[in-house]
């Protein structure tokens, strides 16, 4: 039984984390280009 | 195609959700442990459910690749990182689950047989895909030459896919599902969980698609404003 935890486990846990940082680096990109969009100085920062 | 594929996120996010609760709530209330394994049997549901994503996202690799060089668009080398970058998530899983499959039923956790050797040989092509990927950026020959790599690169699947058949009864890998003939609640509950796992990887597709969109339109203001 622990196998079969260990298996599910490890898969839904690399999905999750995969989309969570997937997520995280759009929000970053999209702020990132949204100040950029409001001139250099927004974008620098 | 690019838009409509990163529109579809905000659809395959809640499917994705459902679906792999109904592929779990089948995996523990209706798949009956099998005969000679028992419950370890069940790891296969997850653990098969993995190969056609890979394959799909090596496909999408191939795909992309060849309509960059037929069109020059940049949206089709984004398609074809995106595929290959989810591919390898998928590939990795294999390669994980399949020896926690192993272990308590061959009493190895891994056999250098040709099904498994060729998955890791294959597994490694698409991360060296995505180190070419990421040490040359956004230069044409770079992505002239990922692409021939991608398409070359998928010639490896039918051989994986076949090397059971190939090893001739030396290996120690079932042979392919589909040809099998899983009985009836076995073969719904390994059917939702590559509907499940689709929807999964279809979602990660568009989101990484979506990034690198974003990754290029943030070079793009780097160059225009060279100070930033």
């Amino acid at each position: 039984m622990s196998y079969v935890l260990a298996a599910y486990t490890l898969v839904l846990v690399t999905l999750a984390l995969y989309a969570l940082s997937l997520e995280q680096r759009r929000r970053q990109l999209r702020e990132r280009l949204g100040g950029a969009r409001h001139g250099p100085r927004e974008f620098r920062g | 195609m690019e838009e409509r594929i990163i529109r579809s996120a905000r659809v395959l996010a809640p499917l994705s959700v459902v679906a792999v609760l109904v592929w779990l709530g089948m995996v523990v209330f209706v798949a009956p442990p099998e005969r000679v394994q028992g419950v370890v049997q069940k790891i296969l549901y997850v653990h098969v459910p993995c190969v056609l994503p890979a394959y799909l996202g090596f496909i999408l690799t191939a795909l992309g690749g060849l309509g960059f060089l037929l069109t020059r668009r940049e949206q089709w080398d984004r398609l074809a990182h995106s595929g290959a970058e989810v591919g390898v998530v998928f590939c990795s899983l294999i390669l994980l689950t399949g020896p926690i499959w192993a272990k308590p039923v061959w009493g190895h956790w891994w056999v250098w047989d040709l099904r498994l050797t060729s998955t890791l040989v294959l597994w490694f092509m698409y991360v060296a895909y995505l180190f070419l990927r990421a040490f040359v950026i956004g230069s044409d020959p770079a992505r002239t030459l990922a692409s021939v790599y991608g398409i070359v690169g998928t010639a490896a699947i039918p051989f994986v896919y076949y090397a059971v058949d190939l090893a001739r009864g030396s290996t120690l890998h079932p042979s392919n599902p589909a040809r099998e003939g899983l009985p009836g609640s076995m073969a719904a509950t390994w059917i939702a969980g590559t509907l499940a796992l689709l929807l999964v990887f279809a979602y990660l597709v568009a989101r990484r698609l979506e990034i690198a969109r974003l990754e290029a339109e943030a070079l793009e203001h780097a160059v225009r404003e060279p100070g930033i």
